[in-house]
């Protein structure tokens, strides 16, 4: 069975999404800044009637929060609930990924281990595999 | 195509055990009642009827069961006694056990055998009882079975008239024996299905809960486009043609933001319908007889709210029929009614929705309480006897207090009313006590009409927005007010508003904002913040903005993770705004401050009642002149109509709801507009006092200047280098007192006037009458008087010389009388009529 995934760029890195997490991908606009909340919050931003989360992905992996800027790319997806968006640095593509090709992984760095599910290969190319439920989670903090 | 009858199937037989339960409790009241006695048939014959189909052999057993009896109990053949009703309660939950299993794939564990048993015991036990009644109809006399005697007389007008009822339907008194029957279909009541259905007035269809979230979603977002739309067309500089179509659109989405939010409106019957089954189950478990009543089921209530009140309610219908309804013997001993009772009210008002339970129990004893609260160390002896009674009563909800005498599996271990006061709170509500010991308690739930939107301000703090729910905001106040000291203490800082110590902290510290301006603006504002736990503390913003109706979603787990916020909101700007935690915000300041922690967290009634005495309102009069009037005496600040104001006798009125009331301070009565009065109370009357402006409140120090004029100011103060004077609200009330005596109180005054003197009549009998005095001219009434009252050129035959006699000369100057009274001497009138009482 094949999947679709949405390749995107994060801190540098070609990451697969799970396209059916996703539910579409915008450019953010105005922002609104979270004072006193974990660095993972990059504020908050109004789709349409939702305000959505903005979750600073590089930041978990780099520890360096990523200035956000108008027009920069949001995954929106909604979790427990609670619509969030990913502020990725790119989106390239969505692919299909036969089901087979996912593998776990032994060697990834800690932070990356922390939020993804694996690995796929595409076009012969190794992929992280994001987890999305991972970045919202509370502990991520301290994993971070 | 079988998943899909199965799931309508699940709900449609879930809907339908909400009403059922109550519908089988009706019948044990009300054992004639067939209307009852019919819904539950049709409805468990609905449920074999389908199962049988859907293949689902456990719940078709349990509901031919349940059909066996309610067929029995149709046909008048057995009486609800309360282990019959209890066995059928039974299978019925059992209904709704497999019925939730079927949808979670869950297992229940299959003992369906025993509870059918147990049902056909109950019922042979029920037959016989009432097979007996019917021995008893044929043999008159009365056997020792005394005690159907009544159960008889109820059940003789249900006979006939389910017999009328069912009069095409063949009556099965004899019935085979039951247990054999289970799996057979009971051929005879296929048909019953026929008789008439209740005809649904209100129609409605089944929608799924997505659907009606998607289309809230889309509505909302339809007011931000059409907001959005509106900022453009402002722009325009021709929008005439636009402007028409413009409203017309703008009228249809409110319309339709009100149909959806409507949508979202369920009958708080909800709520209720599982309280009457709940109270059963206690009584039974208590031994105790109480009747639950329950009114105003129509109201409509957020379906999110029904839900968050679920737990709170019937914890408190558990704590009303636990430690509220006291047992049958000792209620006996108090005289009361064996059977206790518990009542519940619903009702809406305005955008509120009030919850009322009743208990007429026991009530809270204030005296155990005190106990419990002193040896749970929540307070000193001396703290407990200077708190008012509510503060008292209020210590209900503090953690760890219960006032049971025993614990019992329902209620009494302590945990409890603070849970549920902090659920209350959580969906922004309140709840109060009216405390009637001995004769039972009331308790109130005020809630808001839907969750989702709550009263909100909103604040700047550099440019970022935050709100704040306003119920928990209580006071603004601005930080250049000449009442503020903020001190620096240790590193932390207080806040000093009229003498009053808060923990302060700049909403720029709280949250972490680092550009937001250094130097205090004009703007900058205190807010005071009142918790729902904790002490009160302030928080400086840069400028409060607004006031708004904000709809607060709550904000994801990484958001609240900080403590400070509640939630977010998008108001119409588009914009999201942050909802600060009233609560979480003062546990945040207090563990940062060596202020609170330990502070008392009940509003304190009587602290309340001190800061009045010592506090006044700065105003200003109409003549532009700044005075000050203690507030103890101010019961409000009143904004009357012009209109409403007239002068009569002398003496300015105001018209408020048919009444009129004194005003003072108004020279002149404007002839339109707004006048703004303070309304003054001694306790049982109303003045009012006209003032421009309401200035500030402030808090009196020893520094009070004596006046010259004490009856009408009481001394001069010192406001910012000016003199102000301070009002003496006692020459507001000083002279009406003796209108208010009951006519039998007022003294008796004898008017000697066998002349018809005019001046009498005219002059002195109304004055007379003003001052608060009885008057009688009938000489018969001459011995009981207090006062007698005379001419001196009268003559003085008739005892006129006794020393209650008041004796009135015509001239001014003094004759060789001196113990008469001019009579134009008013004062000297009064105060000779005084003292002759006074000598009586």
């Amino acid at each position: 069975m094949n999947t679709l995934f949405l390749i995107v760029e994060i801190a540098g890195e070609r990451i697969a999404l799970p396209s059916h997490e996703v539910e579409s991908v915008v450019r953010v606009e105005n922002i609104v800044i979270v004072p006193g909340v974990s660095p993972v919050i990059a504020g908050l931003f109004a789709l349409r009637s939702r305000v959505l989360t903005l979750i600073d992905t590089q930041f978990l992996v780099t520890e360096e929060s990523r200035l956000v800027h108008k027009g920069d790319f949001c995954i929106v997806t909604e979790i427990d609930g609670h619509p969030y968006g990913l502020i990725v640095d790119n989106v390239e593509d969505v692919v299909t990924v036969k089901q087979g090709n996912l593998m776990h992984i032994g060697f990834a760095n800690k932070k990356w281990r922390a939020i993804s599910n694996g690995m796929i290969t595409h076009d012969e190319k190794l992929l992280l595999l994001l987890n999305l439920r991972s970045l919202v989670k509370i502990d991520i903090l301290v994993a971070a | 195509m079988m998943e899909e009858l199965i799931n309508d199937f699940v709900e449609e037989t879930r809907d339908n055990l909400e009403s059922l339960t109550s519908q089988i409790l009706n019948w044990e009241k009300n054992p004639n009642d067939s209307e009852s006695v019919d819904s539950i048939f049709r409805f468990v014959h609905t449920v074999k009827g389908s199962c049988g189909f859907l293949d689902l052999p456990r719940l078709l057993a349990l509901s031919h069961a349940a059909e066996d009896i309610m067929s029995e109990a149709r046909d008048g053949n057995i009486l609800p006694t309360h282990s019959l009703v209890s066995s059928v309660l039974a299978i019925v939950d059992r209904i709704a056990l497999l019925t939730n299993a079927i949808e979670t794939n869950n297992d229940i564990i299959d003992d369906d055998a025993n509870l059918i048993t147990e049902l056909y015991k109950e019922l042979e036990g029920a037959r016989t009882s009432s097979d007996d009644r019917h021995i008893q109809d044929e043999t008159p006399q009365p056997t020792g079975a005394d005690k159907f005697e009544p159960l008889k007389q109820s059940l003789e007008p249900a006979e006939s008239q389910s017999s009328d009822q069912f009069i095409a339907q063949p009556i099965n008194f004899i019935t085979a024996p039951l247990t054999e029957n289970m799996s057979s279909p009971n051929d005879d009541n296929r048909e019953v299905i026929n008789t008439p259905q209740e005809i649904n007035e209100n129609k409605t269809i089944r929608v799924s809960l997505n659907i009606l979230n998607n289309l809230m979603s889309g509505v909302s977002d339809l007011v931000l486009a059409r907001n959005e739309v509106s900022r453009k067309l402002s722009e325009l500089l021709d929008k005439s043609d636009v402007d028409v179509v413009f409203g017309r659109l703008t009228a249809s989405v409110a319309e339709m933001r009100d149909a959806v939010s409507l949508m979202r409106m369920q009958n708080i019957d909800r709520l209720f319908s599982a309280l009457p089954r709940l109270v059963r189950d206690i009584s039974d478990e208590l031994d105790k007889d109480i009747e639950l009543e329950i009114d105003g089921s129509e109201v409509e209530i957020d379906r999110e709210m029904i839900e968050a009140l679920r737990d709170p309610l019937t914890h408190i219908i558990r704590n009303a029929a636990d430690h509220g309804i006291e047992s049958r013997e000792e209620r006996i001993a108090a005289g009361k009614n064996p059977i206790g009772k518990i009542r519940i009210n619903a009702r809406q008002l305005g955008n509120q929705i009030l919850i009322e339970v009743i208990d007429d129990g026991s009530g809270i004893n204030l005296n155990r309480l005190r106990q419990k609260v002193i040896t749970s160390k929540l307070k000193t002896p001396e703290q407990w006897d200077i708190l008012s009674e509510k503060a008292k009563l209020d210590m209900i909800f503090a953690p760890g207090i219960s006032t049971a005498k025993s614990i019992t599996s329902i209620s009494g271990r302590g945990v409890g009313m603070d849970v549920v006061r902090n659920n209350i709170m959580n969906i922004s509500g309140t709840i109060s006590l009216e405390n009637n010991e001995g004769q039972g308690l009331k308790l109130t739930l005020s809630l808001p009409l839907t969750l989702s939107i709550i009263a909100g301000l909103s604040m700047r703090c550099g440019d970022q927005m935050f709100a704040i729910s306003r119920n928990s905001v209580q006071e603004l106040i601005l930080k250049k007010n000449n009442n503020v000291t903020i001190e620096d203490i240790g590193g932390s800082k207080i806040a000093c508003i009229r003498g009053e110590r808060f923990p302060y902290v700049h909403l720029s510290d709280l949250v972490g904002i680092t550009n937001s301006q250094d130097i205090a603006c004009d703007s900058s504002t205190l807010v005071v913040v009142k918790p729902a736990l904790g002490k009160s503390y302030v928080i400086d913003v840069d400028a409060v903005i607004d006031n708004e109706e904000l709809v607060v979603k709550p904000g994801a787990p990484l958001l609240m993770a900080s403590g400070l916020y509640a939630g977010t909101s998008l108001p119409d700007n588009g914009r999201p705004l942050l909802l600060l935690d009233a609560n979480t915000v003062a546990e945040k300041i207090c563990s940062n401050n060596q202020y609170g922690g330990t502070e008392e967290y009940v509003v304190d009634d009587n602290e309340d009642e001190k800061i009045k005495l010592t506090s006044a309102l700065l105003f200003e009069t109409l003549d532009g002149e700044q005075k000050a009037i203690r507030l103890s005496v101010l019961d409000r600040i009143e904004e009357v109509e012009a209109k409403f104001i007239g002068k009569s006798g002398g003496i300015n009125r105001v018209k408020i709801k048919d009444k009129l009331y004194e005003i003072f301070g108004l020279e002149a009565i404007p002839e339109t507009g707004i006048v703004k009065l303070l309304r003054l109370s001694d306790g049982e009357r109303w003045k009012f006092l006209a003032v421009n402006e309401a200035i500030d409140i402030i808090k009196l120090n020893e520094n009070i200047a004596p006046s010259l004029n004490p009856e009408k100011t009481e001394g001069v103060l010192t406001i910012d280098e000016t003199q102000v004077e301070l009002i003496n609200p006692y020459q507001f009330f000083e002279h009406d007192s003796a209108v208010y005596l009951s006519d039998n109180e007022k003294p008796l005054c004898y008017l000697n006037n066998e002349d018809g003197d005019d001046w009498t009549d005219k002059i002195l009998l109304p004055l007379l009458k003003a001052t608060g005095y009885r008057i009688s001219t009938n000489i018969e009434d001459i011995k009981k008087a207090d006062v007698i009252l005379s001419f001196e050129d009268q003559d003085n035959d008739i005892g006129f010389d006794s020393k209650n006699c008041v004796n009135l000369r015509k001239n001014m100057a003094v004759n060789e009388n001196i113990n008469s009274i001019y009579r134009y001497d008013r004062l000297g009138l009064l105060a000779a009529i005084e003292d002759r009482i006074a000598r009586g």
